[in-house]
């Protein structure tokens, strides 16, 4: 950016930051008072209703359910922030955070994967679409998305499985593989699952969008330049991105905590299928682990957005810079 | 567009020209006929919805979406001949096509609103001229502040959002330029600024005129500003031309009821008795 000035640029990711840390905060709060104010003793959910009160004690010692909340806050906290960890898993006796570390390589690889295919796919079709508005070409891109989007995720992955794997045998059923060329073949069903169910939205939004902005005086201005179509669609593409990038992050975000489905019907053994092992055993500490870790992931994928946001942008980085500029105006 | 064959007759030939709207099928322009030799300025005034904007589109070619023209013929556009040229320096010393450019009412909104002016006018000085990246900022920076923006624009850009409406029009100019044209369209260049920076946009297309040897085509609804300007003047309405002549012919002495109306309804512009 020619026009970056490095104190309001600073200022403005300062912010960014600011803001991320204090939803850390929030979350975390949240997610340590959820389990003590759920209605009922979480040991006696953990253990059911014939447990003896020596282990539902024994269970509250663990987690430490039988301190003072004061001091279980401070503990919950310090915890957290020496060791990333909100305590022993009750189901598998083991660290939550290192459980959680163990599973997140899968679920990083397919919300990647899945994020970079909603872009191969969307990008295209809405610019397309756009420059042939009104076409069968347009309409198709209209009619076929939203096909995919009355298909629920589990039902698609099923048909891919049945299509790909089990009769053509290109992908495998399900797993993942060794190695960066295993794990992107591993990954090429479910993420494309997931992308179809994400990919009508952000169609239909950037599609809108574009079309919009072809209307706009300055792409008059760009063809009365003589400028090249191509050079002529990145001014259109870049106009019309911002609204579709948040979106976009909106979607992704979601995906999170929303790849549960899919690593289930592949066989995937990410986050998502650990949260509902430990959503089935009760195993608190875990969910919070689990919770804190997703907060974390969405939260870095809304900064992630809001840099690229400002990249695309200068207004989205902030009245700052634009104040700083606008004395020559 | 087709060519026309003479090199020392007008560059801008109209000839019949028909558009209407592609719904409704309704005439929008009726038969405008009119020819621009070279060097000269040459003004389109009437009230809104006359058909003077449409016509300036159609000749640039960028019609706007549900506007069709009925026969493209009805525009020719003649190769120009250099040494025929009497008036200024050429952009360019060889005898070529001629090349349109075009400036437009809202400066602020026909500017890319997220990139830079001075990467915007590099950008079509690097596909129109052939200059290679880095030296084509340089040269735009160059252009930009011969054309009354800050120096500044060296060493930092700035995005339309960031200028005023007459530091805009002096960028639309400066795309205008960049593409080295023959032929300049004005399209209500001056409507949407300040009573007071329009005197300087005018002054500033007039000694553009003046150096760089360009016909114009200025299509305005404010006689005022047409007098300043033009060497010949066309009045529309409801699509045609109902009156056309020497612009102190017209000023002076209207022959239609029409076109009494618009001189009477001339505003002087704050600062012209001072010159």
């Amino acid at each position: 950016m020619t026009t970056s000035r490095p104190a309001a640029l600073a200022k403005w990711l300062g912010g960014i930051v600011v803001h991320m840390i204090l939803v850390l905060v929030l979350v975390t709060i949240g997610v340590f008072l959820i389990v003590r104010l759920v209605p009922g003793d979480p040991a006696q959910m953990v253990l059911g209703i014939k447990a003896r009160p020596e282990q539902i004690a024994d269970i509250h010692h663990r987690l430490g359910l039988d301190q003072p909340i004061g001091k279980q806050f401070t503990s919950f906290i310090a915890t957290l922030l020496t060791t990333g960890d909100t305590g022993q898993s009750i189901a598998y006796n083991v660290s939550s955070r290192a459980l959680v570390l163990d599973r997140l390589p899968v679920s990083l690889w397919l919300i990647c994967c899945s994020a970079i295919l909603v872009v191969a796919i969307s990008l295209p079709l809405a610019m397309t679409a756009a420059m042939h508005k009104g076409s069968w070409v347009d309409q198709l891109v209209r009619i076929v998305p939203t096909i995919t989007l009355g298909m629920p995720e589990f039902w698609v992955g099923l048909v891919f499985v049945l299509l790909f794997a089990v009769t053509f045998k290109i992908f495998p059923v399900g797993g993942t593989q060794p190695g960066i060329d295993g794990m992107l073949y591993s990954m090429a069903l479910p993420s494309l699952t997931i992308a179809l169910a994400q990919t009508p939205f952000i169609v239909r939004s950037l599609r809108t969008r574009i079309l919009e902005v072809l209307g706009a005086d300055f792409v008059v201005t760009l063809h009365a330049a003589h400028l090249p179509e191509r050079v002529i669609r990145r001014h259109v593409l870049r106009n019309a991105l911002l609204p579709a990038l948040q979106l976009y992050g909106m979607k992704i975000s979601f995906l999170v905590g929303g790849t549960l489905v899919v690593e289930q019907v592949f066989g995937l053994k990410g986050v998502g299928s650990l949260l509902f092992g430990a959503i089935t055993a009760r195993d608190f500490p875990l969910i919070q682990a689990i919770a804190i870790y997703c907060a974390l992931g969405v939260v870095l994928i809304s900064v992630i957005v809001e840099i690229a946001g400002g990249l695309i942008d200068y207004r989205v980085r902030g009245r700052a810079e634009h104040a700083s500029a606008g004395g020559m105006a | 567009m087709s060519e026309a064959n003479s090199n020392t007759g007008p560059i801008i030939r109209v000839n019949n020209l028909r558009i209407h709207a592609s719904a409704s099928g309704r005439t929008l322009v009726d038969g405008v006929s009119f020819d621009a030799n070279p060097g000269e300025t040459v003004g389109l005034v009437g009230e809104s919805g006359s058909g003077k904007s449409l016509t300036l589109r159609a000749i640039m070619g960028l019609l706007p979406e549900g506007v069709d023209l009925d026969d493209a013929k009805a525009i020719a556009i003649a190769p120009v001949d250099a040494a025929a040229r009497t008036e200024g320096v050429p952009l360019r010393d060889d005898s070529h096509n001629p090349r349109l450019a075009m400036i437009f009412q809202d400066p602020v909104f026909s500017l890319d609103p997220l990139t830079g002016v001075v990467k915007q006018v590099a950008e079509v000085l690097r596909y129109n001229q052939r200059i290679p990246s880095r030296e084509s900022k340089t040269r735009a920076a160059d252009l930009l502040i011969s054309l009354g923006l800050p120096e500044s624009l060296r060493s930092s850009d700035r995005y339309p959002g960031q200028l005023s409406g007459g530091q805009c029009q002096r960028v639309g100019i400066a795309i205008a330029l960049a593409t080295k044209p023959d032929i300049l369209l004005c399209d209500e260049p001056t409507t949407a600024l300040d009573v007071t920076v329009q005197l300087q946009i005018l002054d500033l297309l007039a000694d553009l005129r003046q150096r760089l040897g360009l016909t114009m085509l200025f299509v305005t609804h404010n006689l005022g500003v047409a007098a300043r300007l033009c060497d010949r003047l066309m009045v529309m309405q409801h699509g045609r031309i109902v009156e056309t002549g020497a612009t102190q012919d017209i000023l002076n002495n209207p022959q239609q009821e029409y076109t009494r109306r618009l001189v009477n309804a001339i505003l002087p512009i704050p600062g012209e008795q001072d010159q």
